[in-house]
């Protein structure tokens, strides 16, 4: 009789391996996801606002894995830049101001409560601005990502 | 004024909180207005431009809008009290003192003082 080492000939299992590339960016591909397999991904919420859902949205249909309009991706890059800008300066410059002269102009217990308040929404505006900026450098990275991999998919063919 | 103890001290330019009132509608509007003019494009634009599957970006939309959404509200309510509460309530009590220095007042006073300087 033929004694099988088991331990040897174990499967494999088909599903659970997440490549590093994906799981180092957060990009579990559907088979993975499907299986339950997701590697944990950190992702800080906006200030005041719960943590968006990061699970995948089975049930909306794309035509395609990955769809990329460089140019027009281009285009929301450096607009979601002009507008952090402008917010920034217009609002975080003008927002400290307005407290300051807010306070030269009103003195007494009931100017601190509603300074303090005033001063709590300039946080979250700050924050918001903050989860703008952290969508804009995310939607950077993504695009030098599918970048990276166009280029090394190009030195593979081409070193054949 | 900036110098005066915040404690024991009540002081207040209704004037100048109108003005200040005005501009912070201003700056409230001027953030609403870029996320609704910008923000909301970028975002609807990025789906078509930028998919993945897998990936639901109506989150990041809902999630945006309701910070902004927040905001806009948030700073509605502190506008809302500046008007509607802190300045008219000193209105009326800038009204009241004035009441307090009425005719009667005057009247009152210059008698009490006539009988002081009197020569009798």
């Amino acid at each position: 009789m033929v004694k099988i080492d088991k331990e040897k000939y174990k499967s494999e299992p088909m599903y659970g391996v997440v490549p590093p590339v994906q799981a180092k960016y957060g990009v579990v591909p559907p088979v993975q996801a499907k299986y339950g397999v997701v590697p944990p991904i950190d992702i800080q919420p906006a200030y005041g606002v719960p943590p968006i859902s990061i699970q995948p949205a089975y049930g909306v249909v794309y035509p395609v894995d990955v769809n990329v309009s460089y140019n027009d991706l281009e285009d929301c890059i450096a607009r979601l830049k002009k507008t952090i800008n402008t917010l920034k300066s217009s609002w975080t410059n003008g927002s400290k101001k307005q407290i300051a002269r807010i306070k030269e102009s009103w003195v007494g217990a009931d100017c601190e409560a509603y300074t303090q308040k005033l001063e709590g929404m300039d946080q979250k505006v700050n924050k918001s601005i903050e989860a703008l900026e952290l969508l804009c450098s995310t939607y950077e990275k993504a695009r030098d990502l599918v970048l990276e991999s166009q280029k090394k998919s190009t030195d593979a063919v081409n070193n054949m | 004024m900036g110098n005066m103890a915040k404690t024991d001290t009540t002081s207040i330019s209704l004037e100048e909180l109108k003005v200040l009132s005005r501009a912070l509608e201003q700056q409230k509007n001027s953030i609403y207005n870029a996320y609704k003019n910008d923000i909301v494009t970028v975002l609807e634009t990025t789906k078509k431009c930028f998919s993945i599957s897998g990936v639901d970006y109506s989150n990041i939309e809902q999630a945006f809008n309701s910070t902004f959404t927040n905001l806009n509200n948030g700073y509605e309510a502190l506008i809302d009290v500046l008007n509607n509460k802190i300045i008219a309530q000193y209105s009326e009590v800038v009204n009241s003192l004035k009441q307090l220095f009425n005719s009667q007042f005057a009247n009152q006073l210059n008698s009490i003082l006539g009988i002081v300087n009197s020569k009798k």
